[in-house]
């Protein structure tokens, strides 16, 4: 410990000696004294010639300003010399991959080098961050993936016990129905389930890139309401599609409609048979709003924070009644960011809710 | 990703004896960069002392503040100011435009005060962002809520600060500008890579942040 102090006083000091001989070594350096020295020799040279002073005293007015320049202008190269050193720092540990460098007090010193130096850090800042989300993308996808096969695991589990059940030569007849029944359920599941995942994990592991064109909403809408419709049929659940002005946007209509079609396929599926649901259009300042509101069984205002996240799913019993992954806000959720865009719950005046999504009309992101 | 902002056992009390209002007490939050983080509460829970002393606006009785690292109560006042101008953006629920000043030099303002040139390139890009262009030499008073609240988040980014605090941003606006007003934000901050905190009393709004805290008496309770 104590060598070790002693050799970082003692590489200190020397590298503090040695830093004189490199300024003077600096080719600006040398310049800038060269430079000044002559313009102050040529001074004395013309005072000498207009005034004709005494040779003795005029050469020692000579020698001391030649001094005191020399000095003068290494003292200021020093402190130049300082800062770019300063800067040199950031670079090479920028080089060496260590982004989170801060030089000493430039965030609180004013002035142009502060200012230089202060940027630096921020790209440093800016680098480290993208650094950082590449080993977090890394992960999310380890974490997606566990999730998933999670998420495969009990249908599949049911349908080999259902499957097994099955082989059984001595159950009777009704009971051989019952499994076959009850295993087509779990492969019905279990290809929704497939379906959902494969769509998360696509856009999760961004191998599918939006494409944003621009199109008419009017038809991205309809086509959510037509991937529904069957399904609403059945529970005689009537959708409506409020009147608005029409509206081009730049929008990726297939992802959209999806996302649309989710929030959708939740209101038809959490609202009691023969109810309504409605889709009104606003068109604002700089985003498209649409509101998508149901005579459903309402998310408890505690969930909120909660039904965007992946593999989420509402506590309540006629929320577990219902399939599902947990999936379908999130991808809705997902989607829009993408797009610029953004998606909240609000609770609707009968009971229901208003999913309340926003479209930028112009493509920012 | 790496911690930006973190408090570290953050107390301030308001009045002595038995009138004593623990407005902040004990409280440890951290939060990462890139996050779009909101702080939820009721009126008087302290939420808003809180992010007052998030920004350096406040001094605490005890405990620390750490923003990129650097204890910012350590800092003499004039570096303080400095600080907070370059990493921190405000925006605050009436706005706080200056009404002598039009939009485009409100905007620029803490630029100006730090000795920057301003790159106009990214400004204009901002302002077009949230559709102000028509507007830039408007004065304050001739602009809606909505449009005020627009130039209010220009101002903020302008300097590109690390963190933008925002404290109820959308207070006076209705429920759609509100949600226009804190989409333009979360959008803007996720492409300049800035890191938002805001504060709210309606969980509404609160979803749209990427995670929520809950503040009650002066105590992160969730």
């Amino acid at each position: 410990m104590d060598n070790r102090c002693e050799n970082d006083r003692y590489i200190k000091t020397h590298m503090k000696s040695r830093e004189r001989g490199y300024i003077w070594l600096e080719k600006e350096c040398k310049r800038m004294i060269t430079a000044s020295s002559a313009a102050v020799a040529l001074f004395f040279v013309i005072i000498f010639l207009m005034f004709q002073p005494g040779i003795v005293p005029w050469a020692v007015l000579f020698c001391a300003a030649m001094l005191l320049n020399a000095a003068w202008e290494y003292l200021t190269y020093r402190r130049e010399y300082r800062s770019y050193q300063a800067f040199y720092r950031y670079l090479e540990e920028f080089e060496t991959g260590n982004y989170a460098y801060r030089g000493e007090k430039d965030f609180i010193d004013e002035g142009i080098c502060a200012q230089l130096g202060e940027q630096l850090a921020r790209m440093g800042a800016a680098f480290g961050g993208l650094k950082e989300r590449l080993v977090e993308e890394k992960e999310n996808t380890k974490v997606l993936v566990t999730d998933i096969s999670h998420q495969l695991k009990t249908p599949v589990a049911s349908l080999e016990l259902s499957y097994e059940l099955l082989q059984d030569e001595s159950l009777t007849q009704d009971e051989r129905e019952e499994f076959l029944k009850r295993s087509g359920r779990e492969v019905k599941r279990l290809t929704h389930l497939v379906e959902t995942l494969s769509n998360l994990s696509r856009l999760e592991a961004d191998m599918i890139k939006l494409s944003p064109k621009e199109a008419e909403l009017k038809e991205t809408l309809i086509r959510a309401v037509n991937g529904i419709y069957a399904k609403a049929e059945k529970k005689e659940i009537e959708i409506e599609l409020m009147d608005f002005e029409p509206v081009r946007l730049v929008h990726d209509v297939r992802w959209t409609a999806e996302a649309v079609s989710n929030v959708l396929d939740n209101a038809v599926k959490y609202s009691p048979v023969g109810t309504k649901i409605q889709i009104r259009v606003n068109i604002l300042v700089s985003y498209v709003f649409v509101e998508v509101e149901d005579e459903g069984i309402g998310i408890p205002k505690s969930e909120y924070p909660d039904i965007f996240k992946r593999f989420y799913r509402g506590k309540g019993a006629a929320v577990e009644k219902e399939e599902g992954a947990g999936v379908g806000l999130y991808l809705v959720r997902k989607i829009l960011q993408e797009q610029g865009g953004s998606v909240r719950a609000v609770k609707a005046p009968g009971g229901g809710t208003i999913m309340q999504m926003m479209l930028p009309k112009k493509y920012a992101v | 990703m790496g911690t930006i902002l973190k408090t570290v056992n953050l107390v301030k009390y308001y009045g002595g004896g038995e009138n004593q209002v623990r407005a902040i007490d004990h409280t440890s939050i951290e939060v990462e960069n890139g996050e779009f983080a909101a702080i939820v509460g009721r009126s008087g829970s302290g939420k808003s002392t809180l992010l007052h002393m998030l920004g350096g606006l406040d001094r605490p009785d005890d405990g620390e503040v750490l923003i990129e690292g650097q204890n910012i109560f350590s800092l003499k006042d004039e570096q303080l100011a400095v600080f907070r101008r370059r990493k921190i953006g405000f925006i605050f629920q009436d706005y706080n435009l200056i009404p002598a000043l039009n939009v485009w030099e409100n905007i620029v303002l803490p630029l100006g005060l730090d000795g920057k040139r301003v790159n106009q390139d990214f400004v204009m890009g901002i302002v077009e962002n949230i559709e102000l262009e028509k507007k830039l030499k408007s004065l304050p008073s001739t602009l809606s809520g909505g449009q005020k609240q627009r130039v209010a988040i220009a101002r903020a980014l302008a300097s590109r600060p690390a963190i933008i605090l925002a404290d109820e941003p959308t207070g006076n606006l209705d429920s759609r500008t509100e949600m226009e007003v804190i989409s333009i934000l979360k959008t803007c901050v996720r492409k300049y890579g800035q890191t938002l905190v805001m504060i709210t009393h309606d969980e509404t709004i609160a979803q749209m942040a990427d995670r929520i805290m809950v503040i009650e008496d002066g105590k992160v309770v969730r």
